[in-house]
């Protein structure tokens, strides 16, 4: 029977605001496209869509590229499993996003992570050029740069946590908010 | 050497490089899934025209790029900063039509050795 009641259970969770999407699977640009779609077409009228559209597109590629769940699609091609979840209330939109890695990840993480939140607009910019023009980071598709570009876009620090699972994997979840204007 | 013309997608931009003129042109929005694959008949293309030693006008008309992206197009640009600083003939135009691409484009042009001009195509 219980069952029966998830849609009952999702509706009463999300009372407060409207979930606009939510996604949980095998990331591909596919459903990058598709979802991203869904942004502009459910923002059109929003000061702050290219913001929020490339935030989206960054916490994307990086469960793509970056998630230790992996999986392989129906042609082959292996993405990165995880959840990305956006939400609208009166007063802000949230875009969340959640995928394993491992453990040992954790302290570099984290240390990437506070540096970014730690950096006023200027030394963002700075970072983020610097960055830029260092060599890719080996076995990686992006550029190494996509958590300087999301928090240069925001204007809240990177709200993380790392979500113990098993003696291996850590839930990585992150959570951006934007405030709607006036 | 053909012409080059690549189609817009959903994902990644279009993409017109003309060997005989020197002409560039990378127009649209640019967030592929692998970027250095996509951007490789472009960097291709430049060492070739470089070599032939054309005069090169690229014209970026992009209206968004994800970070990923953003590397790649920092590579063509040091392509072509190296080839004015060898005595090559250069010019880059980059187009914007937001605040976020012309702060994107100066972050990008204004630390380069390369004549370029930022044009808004509102």
């Amino acid at each position: 029977m219980e069952n029966y009641m998830e849609a009952h259970k999702y509706y009463l969770d999300s009372q407060e605001s409207k979930v606009i999407f939510s996604f949980k699977g095998r990331f591909s640009q596919e459903i990058l496209t598709e979802l991203g779609s869904m942004i502009r077409t459910s923002l059109q009228a929003e000061t702050k869509i290219k913001k929020i559209f490339g935030v989206f597109i960054e916490i994307s590629q990086n469960i793509l590229y970056y998630s230790d769940e992996r999986e392989v699609g129906p042609r082959g091609d292996e993405g990165g499993v995880g959840v990305v979840l956006f939400r609208e209330s009166s007063s802000d939109y949230m875009l969340s996003s959640g995928n394993l890695v491992l453990i040992e990840k954790i302290p570099s993480m984290k240390e990437k992570i506070e540096k970014v939140n730690s950096m006023n607009k200027e030394q963002l910019k700075e970072y983020y050029q610097q960055q830029l023009r260092k060599e890719r980071p080996e076995t990686s598709k992006g550029a190494g740069v996509g958590l300087i570009d999301i928090a240069r876009k925001i204007d809240s620090p990177l709200y993380y946590q790392f979500i113990p699972v098993n003696e291996k994997y850590s839930f990585y979840t992150m959570s951006i908010l934007f405030k709607k204007e006036g | 050497m053909e012409r080059i013309h690549i189609n817009k997608t959903k994902v990644s931009p279009e993409v017109i490089l003309d060997p005989n003129t020197g002409y560039a042109e990378i127009c649209g929005e640019s967030y592929p899934e692998n970027s250095l694959n996509f951007y490789r008949p472009v960097v291709d293309w430049l060492k070739k025209t470089v070599e032939d030693k054309r005069e090169i006008e690229f014209n970026f008309k992009l209206d968004y790029f994800n970070t990923s992206s953003s590397k790649c197009i920092l590579d063509i640009l040091g392509i072509l900063e190296k080839y004015n600083q060898e005595g090559g003939k250069v010019i880059v135009n980059w187009y914007y039509n937001d605040d976020d691409m012309l702060e994107a484009g100066e972050d990008f042009l204004s630390d380069l050795n390369l004549p370029y001009k930022l044009i808004s195509s509102q």
